[in-house]
């Protein structure tokens, strides 16, 4: 409903700015199609509510996106995208904001944006943008056990700093607003993030505070599960980099959240998450084989889950790509004493068994995945 | 012996030739109104990649690009963007899927790209430095 009533208002100040200044705006559309089957040898569901994989396979990570830019004058310009996940069951506004340039230098922004401070989060749903099937997921994900603990985007503003020297352009951004989750309320947020770029090389370093708290409506049950993390400061801290030289790709990223977590029974007992990934590839012409060790830990509870992947990018034409992986999971259960609700019995970024009595939560000590992938931009 | 040396100078003058014809320099025009002086590499760089929106002394920039396969489109992407195709197709997808920027505007090829800038007071091309006439504006020949 809410993002029926955002649309309809992008849709109305973009019918305004078309009447007023009907000559100079200029509309770009684009699309995006992500194809994807996966399937592990094991009845646990992986990644729940992302991807819902187990041994029956999964097409639920398939993404359809639109995306329209709209270019006002040369100070304003106003960009949304929609996408639609078989997992969400309906049509997400995934983000659309505006921007206005004071200067050459200096930007505001306004509207939901997207999660800036990682080195894929930006574009996490357009398959097409990076080697993989999924971002790695212990960085990416938005379960609760993952670094992001679901914050994929934010509503509200930031002010934007760019500039360039010889060698690089740098950009630094602060923002601040909201996001309600199904699951999560992240209030109060506000964030810094640091950019720099050159032909080969990109680096990206984030730090983010919210307040998270329930949001109205959650069904009792997952209540009951996020009841003890209500009212709690988190923060993030992430940092990333990527090169591309000589047909040589590289991806490595860091990201830690850590939760002031007071149980229920008063005790004070930090949650400490901590997503760390590297991805090596080469391109052979077309064809780019890489590979990917993850890594996933809670440094006071003991959820744990490490991984390998290798995986193969064949690109067809300037558009579409084929990818497949082959992963090994490795996943622990987590066993800490004071650990919130919603950790305990959680087995890396497999479905908690705890908090979902239907599902199966427990996989067995290792996992392998499988995935195939049609990416598409159009 | 000079007979030798001045052999070699002609092969030398047409090895050059040649090798003109077939790595020509770039030239950047504009249109002939536009106020602008001159840009740098880094500049048009810059524009091309949608990092940059506007002139240094202000306006919307509107880019043309040289249709695929194009030879000067190949110069432009290995001395200006100095991109391969495949990294340029995921540096759009990036910009364009995050709401940053659009790829430039497919024209033609050089002659079209002539005609375009005439008629776009904000226009920016790339074009072989040998078809430069004087009716529009050079901005940067690019060796």
């Amino acid at each position: 409903m809410k993002t029926q009533q955002r649309l309809r208002m992008l849709g109305a100040a973009l019918a305004l700015g078309m009447a007023h200044n009907a000559q100079a705006i200029d509309f770009k559309w684009s699309g995006f199609l992500n194809m994807v089957g996966a399937a592990t040898n094991d009845s646990a569901l992986y990644l729940h509510d992302e991807g819902n994989i187990d041994n029956d396979g999964s097409f639920e990570e398939s993404t359809l996106g639109l995306n329209t830019i709209v270019t006002i004058n040369d100070k304003l310009r106003i960009a949304a995208q929609i996408a639609s996940a078989p997992s969400d069951r309906s049509i997400d506004f995934d983000w659309g904001y505006g921007t206005y340039n004071l200067d050459d230098n200096w930007a505001v922004k306004a509207g939901r944006i997207k999660f800036p401070g990682y080195l894929v989060s930006e574009y996490v749903r357009v398959g097409y943008a990076y080697p993989w099937i999924r971002p790695p997921e212990v960085v990416y994900s938005i379960n609760m056990s993952a670094p992001t603990m679901g914050l994929d985007a934010y509503d509200g503003g930031a002010l934007h700093y760019q500039g360039f020297n010889d060698s690089f352009d740098y950009s630094a951004e602060i923002y601040g607003g909201g996001r309600q989750t199904r699951v999560m309320d992240f209030n109060k947020m506000y964030g810094l993030v640091l950019r720099a770029n050159n032909d080969n090389v990109t680096l990206v370093a984030n730090a983010n505070w919210s307040k998270l708290d329930n949001p109205a409506g959650l069904d009792p049950a997952m209540a009951a599960m996020m009841a003890d993390t209500a009212n709690q400061d988190m923060f993030t801290a992430s940092a990333g980099l990527n090169a591309d030289w000589n047909n040589v790709v590289l991806y490595a990223e860091y990201a830690r959240t850590v939760l002031d977590f007071i149980n229920a029974a008063n005790q004070s007992d930090d949650v400490d998450i901590t997503g760390w990934y590297t991805t090596l590839g080469y391109r052979f012409g077309d064809l780019m084989p890489h590979l990917t060790y993850q890594s996933l830990k809670d440094g006071n509870g003991g959820l744990q889950q490490t991984s390998w992947t290798a995986g193969l990018r064949y690109d067809l034409g300037s558009s579409t790509t084929v990818k497949m992986e082959w992963q090994r999971i490795e996943p622990e259960i987590a066993s800490g004493a004071n650990l919130p609700v919603m950790l305990q019995n959680q087995s890396g970024l497999f479905s908690n068994s705890g908090a979902f009595p239907g599902l199966n939560g427990t996989p067995s000590d290792k996992v392998d995945m499988v995935s195939l992938a049609v990416n598409f931009t159009f | 012996m000079n007979k030798t040396t001045g052999m070699f100078r002609w092969v030398a003058v047409l090895f050059l030739l040649l090798a003109g014809t077939a790595h020509g320099e770039l030239a950047i025009i504009a249109h002939p109104d536009n106020p602008e002086p001159a840009l740098t590499l880094k500049q048009v760089k810059r524009i091309y990649l949608a990092r940059a929106k506007t002139f240094p002394q202000g306006g919307l920039v509107q880019r043309a690009d040289q249709e695929p396969g194009s030879p000067v489109r190949q110069e432009f992407m290995n001395k200006v963007l100095k991109l391969r195709e495949r990294q340029l197709n995921a540096y759009w997808s990036k910009m364009t899927f995050t709401g940053r920027g659009t790829r430039p505007e497919v024209v033609g090829k050089d002659g079209d790209i002539k005609q375009w800038v005439l008629h776009h007071p904000k226009g920016l091309g790339y074009i072989d430095a040998g078809q430069v006439d004087d009716q529009v504006k050079v901005l940067l020949i690019i060796p």
